[in-house]
């Protein structure tokens, strides 16, 4: 725990300042609001709210947005077992008996699990984490740029094999990121990919990546909705507000303890691995439920266990992902990579010297996830009935609005009209990505890891005079590369 | 105009695939212009570019390989089977939530933001709800806001054509 004693009270000196807190608690709210809409995720979430960090300190920046994200996981779950709609990949596990729980009249008791589970989650990764960050960062100095060059590529391999319908759009994805980061200015001085077009002489800026591949698809298909597709979603959310209210307390919170703990472990294990995210940790978590459960042959009817199971995996995923963002630079999800954006958009370099050089803001984050999991319980509970009401706004007109929010967001970056038209063409592109299964979460892993990746492989070959072998040849590298070459056979023979 | 496509997945794919090839050749073609490297070990601006197109084109090679040996649709496949390796595209719609985009960016390149983002919300609501005077009204307010967030609040400098850029008390 080297570290933790000179780090503590510098941190909670931060986090109990009266702007972070605000930021913690504005965040909840924001990310409760965005995370119900369907198809607005934590990463679409981040994503929306980016351009207004820019004008924030680093810890409030982070804290806002880490805030967001949290809360965000945890309001996709709403529509989950209201209307059947998962807001988030993650909530598809929800679905399963949460639905069902509301159908039968307690949609409130299937939505206090969900927000206890997930908050109890979100607060033990958070401790966990606060023990085990820095010895997890200690085992990151011990890498060198051969070993992160090749670490960049296993997160890679690993993203591209689980995110999405199919491994090789995964993988291709993933390159097209690494590609699209070339653009621009390279490290050596020379100028890639700008065909003398003087606004790309700065490569695509990250922001306007971050809206196109992740919010931009979301936003077309609202303003394309037609007015039967609206029709059935308004239908359906009409059926929400009507449920009777069933009683949750305390004792149902004890009979659920061992559940929710064994969904926080999984989900905080998964977390600190770069690649699963919160979604496969809710399929495992789900998954143990079931053979741990007495009423395993009741899942899929509405049972406590399987709401609590996969939430509280997936807010633990929150803090666990945080880890080899921190510690490595290597984001485990699109979410994850716009937060690592908005460290670097404050001159913090994610790697092992930040907990180094920046331990007390590394603690900080995670002491803010306990807060902000408070936060959330709080709002949770007092705005539930207000939060659903959010599903009745008609998507066509939302749409229209959230299109000219996204339009002045791209601009805010850099002043730059031409990135508004930037993220509207790539926009563009990532929407049709999508509507031929083509996920655009590895393009942007790609795209925040490009520079990475290129930096260290560049360092290395410098290191070694050129020869790529003797880069790739020291026993710790081979033995990454070696993971991610299986990684990407084993999810290839996995599609067929 | 065309509205509702039903798009085979496996054609999609087929297309992908050589799109993919044929850009990659052509993104690697440009790369040989590049300035060679200068110092001593240093792999230069094109290797990393060149190993991230080998990359695509090696699984974009797998991926038209993996469609075109693939069964495609057969006559006697039930709805539910053919639906499933389908995707729908509504191409009308897409083309117009370019245009409108891409009009209201240029019209704010052309003449700063209050108009073409007041214009942009006024026609989008109108359309879809048929509520002429609560459209006039929401896009005024909505720009309103906007204007006082990102300009006022957050410092954001958006051209303006008749609001003030500061507001001083």
């Amino acid at each position: 725990m080297e570290g933790f004693a000179e780090n503590i009270g510098p941190a909670l000196g931060l986090v109990f300042q009266i702007d972070c807190i605000l930021a913690i608690v504005v965040g909840v709210i924001i990310g409760v609001i965005i995370g119900i809409l369907p198809g607005f995720g934590g990463s679409q979430a981040l994503a929306l709210m980016f351009p207004f960090t820019f004008v924030m300190s680093p810890p409030v920046a982070i804290l806002f947005m880490m805030s967001i994200y949290s809360a965000a996981e945890y309001g996709g779950s709403i529509p989950a077992i209201l209307i059947r709609t998962p807001g988030t990949t993650a909530a598809a596990m929800t679905v399963l008996d949460g639905y069902p729980m509301a159908q039968r009249g307690d949609a409130h008791r299937a939505l206090m699990i969900s927000i206890t589970s997930g908050v109890f989650g979100g607060i033990v990764s958070s401790i966990i984490f606060i023990f085990a960050a820095t010895a997890l960062a200690w085992i990151g100095l011990k890498f060198g740029p051969s070993e992160m060059f090749a670490l960049g590529l296993l997160g890679l391999a690993i993203i591209g094999s689980f995110v999405g319908s199919s491994p090789l759009k995964g993988f291709i994805g993933a390159a097209l990121g690494l590609l699209l980061s070339t653009v621009g200015e390279s490290p050596f001085g020379a100028v890639r990919f700008t065909f003398d077009l003087p606004y790309l002489a700065d490569g695509i800026p990250l922001i306007v990546m971050i809206i196109a591949m992740l919010a931009a698809p979301e936003i077309f298909k609202l303003m394309m909705l037609t007015k039967e597709d609206e029709a059935k979603r308004q239908a359906l959310a009409q059926d929400i507000l009507t449920s009777r209210k069933s009683s949750f307390g305390l004792r149902d919170v004890a009979k659920l303890l061992p559940t929710m703990i064994r969904g926080s472990f999984i989900g905080t294990a998964v977390g600190a691995i770069p690649g699963p995210g919160p979604t496969v940790g809710t399929v495992i978590a789900y998954n143990e439920e079931k053979r741990w459960s007495k009423n395993a042959d009741k899942f899929g009817t509405g049972v406590d266990e399987a709401v609590s199971a996969p939430e509280s995996a997936n807010n633990a995923v929150v803090a666990g992902a945080m880890v080899p963002a921190l510690a490595l630079g290597i984001p485990g999800s699109g979410a994850i990579a716009v937060l690592l954006g908005v460290l670097v958009s404050k001159n913090m370099v994610p790697g092992p010297l930040l907990f180094s050089e920046n331990g007390s803001l590394v603690m900080a984050v995670f002491i803010g996830l306990i807060v902000c999991n408070i936060a959330l319980l709080v709002c949770g509970i007092v705005g539930i009935r207000y939060f659903v009401k959010i599903v009745d706004v008609p998507g066509r007109i939302l749409g229209p609005f959230i299109m000219l929010m996204l339009i002045i967001g791209a601009y805010a970056h850099d002043n730059n009209i031409v990135h508004s038209g930037m993220m509207i063409i790539l926009g563009a592109v990532a929407f049709l990505m999508e509507r031929f299964r083509f996920s655009t979460i590895p393009v942007i892993l790609g795209f925040v890891m490009g520079p990475i990746i290129e930096q260290n492989l560049n360092r290395a070959m410098v290191i070694n005079l050129g020869d790529f072998i003797a880069v790739i040849s020291t026993p710790l590298t081979m033995f990454i590369l070696g993971l991610a070459v299986i990684t990407a056979i084993a999810a290839y023979r996995r599609s067929k | 105009m065309m509205n509702n496509l039903l798009i085979s997945l496996r054609k999609a794919d087929i297309v992908s695939g050589v799109v993919l090839l044929a850009f990659c050749a052509a993104a690697y073609y440009l790369t040989l212009s590049w300035l060679p490297p200068v110092m001593p070990g240093d792999p230069g601006a094109a290797f990393f570019p060149r190993i991230s197109l080998i990359v695509i084109a090696i699984f974009s090679a797998l991926l038209l390989f993996k469609s075109v040996t693939a069964r495609g649709a057969a006559e006697n496949d039930s709805v539910e089977d053919k639906l499933a390796g389908s995707t729908f595209l509504n191409l009308s719609g897409f083309a117009m939530t370019v245009l409108y985009g891409g009009i209201t960016v240029i019209a704010m390149a052309v003449i700063a933001f209050e108009i073409p983002a007041f214009l942009f919300l006024f026609a989008m609501l109108g359309m879809r709800t048929k509520r002429w005077v609560w459209s006039l009204v929401t896009a005024l307010a909505t720009v309103a806001i906007m204007y006082v967030v990102f300009v006022l609040m957050l410092k954001v400098r958006l051209p303006l054509l008749f609001l003030p850029q500061y507001v001083s008390f």
